[in-house]
């Protein structure tokens, strides 16, 4: 109650600021007061949509923005925050001097068919900058993670209910140092991640990164850019002495040539070392690419990447080559495409996957006149491991359109097809055909009046067989110069036609009355 | 004694050449753009652009961005003013690096296909106006405008929260702001940020689960990170998702098979990710939970 009436006097504080600054045009939100209703029917462990949605009284404080004449920025986005889904962030700032960010959100994630076997996961965090002089940044950041209730082990079978409890707290700090200068940059940062399990204390666990970054264009050759930085990484529980650590350093560069041509070379080396089964292991990754840029027209980008993964037991070595083009016949019409393989191979001892071939390409065309923009997007991604018999082929079409009208308002919509192949190493296949429909229409302001609806339908069939949509329509209505009373009903519905207790249908009405801040 | 006349002359010839320096140095003021281009400074003062005047730190001005001024006065021509929007991505980069040196990185290092493919900084950030962080769209809804198969898979059985505003793109893609590599050991190690329970190190890890030892590992390797039809953003329900890269062991061919009625492989092998008791991934305490159950559901007597 008490965090509530300090959240109430936070939205008090941001109103009365708002108020008192209603001659200035910088000032723009909306505070929400409304109510939240729900009806739930069925299982609800099978719809994540719906899991942190709590019924009760609803106050927000929407997109609020403050301008100062001395060029200090406030900003503040509270929602729900009378509710135990609320979700934070504000914050104050300086072009160039300051800037502090406060961020907080709740989360709920349940697990059975009661929903009384659920987690709740609370997020608080803040991050600072400061700016000495224009060439010189100093941040840093504190972040708390709380998260406890009972966790449902796996698939539930049958009647079963295995739950296992979990309460842990995590706590993250970071600070850093960044230092500018005529396009060159050096960047330091550590981080620190403490993981605190309520329940069993040897679990207690600490992460450590430190990092420094550098980039600068090559002196008297600013065509030329160069990057490069190590990081040093620790994740360790002390209590077992187990232990991961690992070392990367990395680099590369970019060369701007004349008439649109550029070349680029990147390599990273990665040491791992680990106290577990898997003692050490180095990743070596050197890539090369070549482009050209025809302004407005068109682009290629082709690169080819080597890549070596020796854990000393057993070597992989990797070949993949990349294409990448974009080509504009006409100012409205763009197509896109890339095309990828890679093709892994065991060059010494023996894994369990054995040889692995990827091939991934992906076509847009896209079409853009004003008020209307067409899309239509065709990818395929594919695995081979041909040694132990399994693949995995997935292909994706999707449309989609988008128009903003005057008079006709915002509409939307989009289809996707999707299909999945896998053979499995047991000579089990697993397949799926996804068909995915979207849309949403915002009408336009008329007299004081707004509605909306959008909705989604899901289906998938051949081993799948799940069914869902949902439907929302919201209604608002301008009573008086920015006073708005508005409602939204959303309607969910999910079946997984294969399971028996795998339904679930929501009901949800939220009735509200806003005040603009935008004066 | 120093000649006096040296002094004056020296402190002329100073004058001068700081006189001379400036005028070389001088562009047009953002007064003389407002003269015709109304407005723009009110619209500009919301942002981090805003044309504050000295002796604010970021004294920017019109021609910071728009070269070209004075043939512009000359000739108000559209075409003789420097325009940033009609820029090849490279160059909007190089403009906008002298300041946000950091962000104009991502055309640098690694493979981005957002600047192979033409997209510039302009692309997804508007300089005069737009949401948190110069966005031109709200920062949740802006990648799903051209990523629609990403968008949708967030509206599946399980998924990120994005729609909650827990999480959103930017939470696990750095697009900007970062030179380190974003594969290797890093691709997990984003995951780990917001579920450290899962993280290890164990003694026994699933080898699938990381990503510094086994090319292409990491939690990716069976989760769908955005969304989709399964428990848990599972790759493939169930067992068939273990399947991929191993067989059914002797022995588990029965009723207690994911093949079978009614186990999975994950009912027992639930501590997946990694274990410090064994190195089949059993729950250690299987027995005192699984056990009762077996004789209690009736399949089962105490003399089996």
């Amino acid at each position: 109650m008490r965090l509530h009436a300090r959240y109430l006097m936070l939205v008090l504080c941001g109103v009365l600021a708002a108020q008192s600054a209603s001659a200035s045009p910088e000032t723009a939100g909306e505070v929400r007061l409304g109510y939240v209703y729900t009806d739930e029917v069925g299982n609800r462990s099978v719809y994540q949509p719906t899991y942190n949605l709590y019924e009760g009284a609803a106050l927000s404080l929407r997109d609020f923005r403050r301008q100062f004449t001395s060029g200090v920025r406030l900003h503040a986005d509270l929602e729900n925050i009378t509710l135990k889904n609320r979700r934070m962030n504000a914050g104050i700032s300086r072009s160039g001097l300051f800037g502090l960010d406060l961020t907080g959100s709740q989360y709920r994630r349940t697990y059975n068919f009661a929903g009384d076997h659920s987690t709740r996961r609370d997020q608080a965090a803040g991050q600072v900058w400061i700016k000495p002089v224009n060439e010189i940044k100093i941040f840093g950041g504190y972040g708390l993670t709380n998260k406890e209730g009972n966790i449902v082990e796996w698939f539930d079978p049958g009647d079963l209910s295995i739950a296992r409890a979990t309460d842990y707290q995590q706590q993250q700090y970071h600070a850093g140092l960044q230092v500018n200068h005529r396009g060159s940059m050096v960047r330091t940062e550590y981080r620190v991640s403490d993981f605190a399990d309520r329940l069993a204390v040897a679990n207690d666990r600490q992460t450590t990164r430190f990092r420094v970054v550098a980039v600068t264009p090559l002196p008297r050759f600013r065509n030329i850019q160069l990057n490069g930085g190590y990081q040093h990484f620790r994740h360790a529980i002390d209590a077992l002495a187990t232990r991961t650590s690992v070392n990367t350093v990395w680099g590369g560069g970019t060369w701007y040539l004349p008439q649109g041509y550029s070349l680029k070379y990147d390599f990273i080396f990665d040491r791992a070392n680990n106290t577990g089964d898997l003692v050490a292991t180095d990743n070596i990754t050197q890539a090369a690419y070549a482009g050209k840029v025809w302004p407005g027209v068109g682009g290629v980008t082709l690169g080819y990447q080597l890549k070596i993964n020796d854990d000393y037991d057993d070597e992989a070595q990797t070949d993949g080559f990349i294409s990448t083009g974009w080509v504009k016949p006409h100012r409205k019409l763009t197509f896109k495409g890339q095309f990828g393989v890679q093709r892994e191979e065991i060059k010494d001892g023996a894994t369990l996957t054995g040889n692995e071939d990827l091939t991934r390409y992906a076509f847009t065309a896209a079409y853009q006149f004003d008020p209307l923009t067409l899309r239509l997007k065709h990818e395929n991604k594919k695995r081979e491991n041909d040694d132990i018999g399994s693949t995995a082929d997935f292909k994706r079409l999707s449309a989609d359109l988008v128009l903003v009208h005057r008079t006709l308002g915002e509409l939307a919509g989009s289809y996707a097809l999707a299909r999945g192949d896998y053979d499995n190493s047991s000579s089990d296949r697993f397949e799926f055909t996804d068909h995915m429909l979207s849309g949403s229409w915002l009408s336009p302001a008329y007299h004081g009046l707004r509605g909306g609806v959008e909705g989604t339908y899901y289906r998938s069939k051949r081993d799948l067989n799940v069914e869902s949509f949902s439907l929302r329509l919201t209604g608002s209505y301008e009573f008086i110069a920015g006073y708005r009373l508005g409602a939204g009903y959303a309607a969910h519905n999910f079946d997984d036609l294969l399971v028996n207790d795998g339904y679930y249908t929501a009901n949800i009405v939220e009735m509200y009355i806003s005040k603009s801040l935008s004066f | 004694m120093f000649p006096i006349y040296r002094t004056i002359g020296l402190a002329i010839s100073g004058i001068v050449l700081i006189m001379a320096a400036a005028a070389v140095g001088q562009t047009v003021d953002s007064e003389t753009c407002l003269n015709c281009h109304e407005g723009y400074d009110a619209e500009l003062a919301a942002t981090a652009h805003a044309l504050l005047p000295p002796p604010h730190r970021i004294a920017l001005q019109c021609a910071s961005c728009h070269s070209g001024g004075e043939q512009h006065i000359e000739d108000p021509l559209p075409t003789n003013i420097g325009n940033p929007a009609a820029l090849p991505a490279g160059e909007v980069a190089t403009l906008c690096r002298d300041c946000h040196v950091p962000h104009a990185e991502m055309n640098t290092t690694g493979f981005d296909p957002h600047a192979a493919q033409g997209f510039s900084c302009l692309s997804c950030h508007s300089v005069h106006q737009g949401q948190e962080g110069l966005l031109l769209d709200d920062k949740t809804e802006f990648c799903g405008r051209c990523h629609v198969a990403v968008k949708t898979a967030f509206a599946g059985r399980s998924r990120h929260p994005v729609a909650d505003g827990v999480v959103d793109c930017l939470s696990c893609h750095s697009f900007t702001g970062t030179t380190e590599p974003q594969f290797g050991h890093g691709a997990s190690a984003n995951c780990y940020s917001c579920h450290p329970e899962q993280s290890g190190p164990f003694i026994h890890t699933h080898p699938a689960a990381i990503s510094f030892a086994v090319k292409g590992g990491g939690c990716i390797e069976c989760h769908q990170p955005h969304g989709g039809p399964n428990d848990r953003l599972l790759n493939q329900p169930g067992s068939t998702l273990c399947l991929q890269c191993h067989g059914v062991p002797p022995g588990h061919r029965t009723t207690h098979s994911g093949l079978g009625l009614k186990w999975a492989c994950l009912d027992c092998h639930s501590d997946i990710h990694g274990s410090n008791d064994n190195n089949k991934f059993l729950d250690p305490d299987l027995g005192t939970i699984l056990f009762p159950d077996c004789y209690q559901s009736g399949c089962h007597i105490f003399d089996d």
